[in-house]
């Protein structure tokens, strides 16, 4: 579980890039937050984590400043209902309902900010990829790649080689020889991208 | 390659160019659907890998680059893909300079089809008509797709309530079961008791009858006591009584006992002796209680002399009331 969770696990208030609630989670809300995701602790754990990840997406989506932040403050309402006594049959669906409202909460409060921030925020994102060993991205990116093992790196290379109809050819090649098929071939692919992408993302984090 | 329909629908979701209903009805299925999820986090590698291969219609890719721009994450993810991209190519390097000459032909003939016009009006238009088909269809398969998971999930919720009210009706058939058998064995019980209580009771019954307490009258010769005949009050639950008759003397070896009734039926017993200290001696005898209904009587009592002769001794009146 990500820290957090931890947080959010120990009771203490979290703070929020836009919506703020007044309702501080206890130990035993999250708890009964669990319990309604699944009885099993483990399975519930994962489950959190999964819904968390689809709230971070769904506020990115909507193109919603803070989506860790926004996520954070769905799960602690649902949180906090279900810590109320309401009873939630259907989680995911009770999620995406109080995610819904969340948004247009959100729109409204963030229409200034947008406006505010949008200069500095294109500067930002629109910087472009220096070329060279100087990028920091791309020797973190080099030095991950490196520490994949050999079988590894070459797979996740030729898998994003091609284009068009040879990039299938080639797939179907790799999956011939590694004896899978092309859809375990593609879930293998990406689990090493993530990875990499992470180490990446570490690795840049550690230079900061 | 070829672009699913599910894979169209993904596409237009991470661009946002789908309707609210539509990307409403996306997202309520994605939270619902770990693998739709999934699916749309594999959509989003080849959005970006496309995005970086320059391989997006120019108002998509313009769409997805003010996405990008306003996502720090996607930024990192285009620039990761970019860097992959070109780690790839140069590590391809040597094997694209080997290419064989059919490849070179195949670049050939692409290159000559698509400087056409005609072609690439063509190919557009085809384009466009295979897009719109496919965003069209992929909607419909989409909501078909979220309708039969909701059936599914719906008969899933169904099918464990039946199995939990199976459990329920089980576990109740157990338990009236197990308290049908402790019904029958308390019967069982109880009946095992009242039979042995009427068994008891029988055996009361049956040892009050058999042995009766019986009660006992002594009874003077008339001669002796003078004045009226005693009477003797009988209970109705004395099945017998017994009858103690005194003696002056006792001179015999035994005794007959005659009871007498006027009109009835005379009953006698003989061999009785006399019993008692010397100076009281008694001759005793037992009665049915049925021999002797409410009335007069009279006992005669005669002695048995050696010589066999019965000799006449004493006699008692006595009256019965029950």
């Amino acid at each position: 579980m990500d820290p957090q969770s931890e947080n959010r696990r120990s009771g203490q208030p979290k703070s929020r890039s836009v919506v703020k609630t007044k309702w501080t989670p206890t130990q035993q809300a999250f708890e009964k937050l669990l319990a309604a995701f699944s009885l099993d602790y483990e399975v519930a754990a994962a489950q959190y984590e999964l819904t968390r990840s689809k709230l971070i997406r769904f506020f990115e989506r909507r193109a919603l400043y803070g989506p860790e932040g926004l996520a954070d403050e769905t799960l602690d309402r649902v949180m906090r209902r279900i810590d109320e006594g309401e009873v939630v049959t259907n989680m995911m669906a009770y999620v995406y309902k109080v995610a819904s409202f969340v948004v247009l909460e959100t729109y409204k409060e963030q229409e200034k900010l947008h406006k505010a921030e949008d200069a500095t925020a294109l500067v930002t994102a629109a910087l472009p990829l220096t070329e060279g060993d100087e990028n920091p991205r791309l020797v973190c990116f080099d030095r991950c790649l490196d520490g994949l093992p050999v079988e590894t790196r070459t797979l996740i290379l030729d898998y994003y080689r091609e284009d068009g109809h040879e990039k299938i050819q080639l797939r179907r090649q790799i999956a011939e020889k590694l004896g899978i098929g092309l859809n375990a071939l593609r879930i293998r692919a990406r689990k090493i991208r993530v990875k990499l992408e992470q180490c990446v993302n570490e690795c840049l984090g550690q230079a900061a | 390659m070829a672009v699913t329909n599910e894979q169209a629908v993904e596409r237009r979701y991470l661009l946002g160019t789908l309707a609210d209903d539509e990307r409403r009805l996306f997202e309520e299925m994605y939270f619902q659907d770990d693998n739709a999820f999934a699916e749309i986090e594999f959509a989003e590698d080849d959005l970006v890998d496309a995005f970086v291969r320059k391989q997006l219609a120019a108002d998509d890719h313009e769409r997805f680059e003010r996405i990008v721009e306003n996502s720090p994450r996607l930024l990192s993810r285009v620039e990761f893909a970019r860097m992959l991209r070109q780690r790839s190519v140069s590590q391809a390097q040597v094997t694209a300079n080997t290419s064989s000459e059919a490849g070179w032909s195949r670049s050939r003939l692409k290159s000559y089809f698509v400087f056409q016009p005609v072609f690439q009006f063509a190919l557009a238009g085809m384009a466009v008509l295979f897009l719109t088909a496919s965003l069209i269809l992929g909607l419909n398969w989409w909501r078909l797709r979220w309708e039969s998971r909701q059936l599914v999930a719906e008969r899933s919720t169904l099918e464990t309530q039946k199995q939990e009210l199976a459990q329920q009706l089980a576990s109740q058939k157990t338990r009236t079961d197990q308290l049908d058998a402790e019904m029958q064995n308390a019967r069982k019980t109880n009946e095992q008791l009242n039979q042995e209580l009427q068994e008891t009771k029988d055996q009361l019954s049956n040892t009050q009858s058999t042995f009766p307490v019986a009660p006992a009258f002594t009874l003077m010769p008339s001669g002796i006591r003078g004045g009226d005949s005693p009477e003797l009050v009988l209970s109705s639950r004395a099945r017998e009584i017994q009858l103690r008759l005194a003696l002056e003397n006792d001179d015999y070896v035994s005794y007959q006992v005659t009871i007498k009734s006027p009109g009835g039926v005379p009953w006698s017993r003989s061999n009785l002796r006399a019993a008692g200290r010397r100076s009281a001696r008694v001759v005793s005898v037992r009665v049915p209680s049925s021999k002797l209904p409410q009335g007069e009587y009279n006992v005669t009592v005669s002695g048995r002399s050696p010589t066999g002769d019965n000799q006449f001794v004493a006699s008692y009146p006595f009256r019965v009331k029950k």
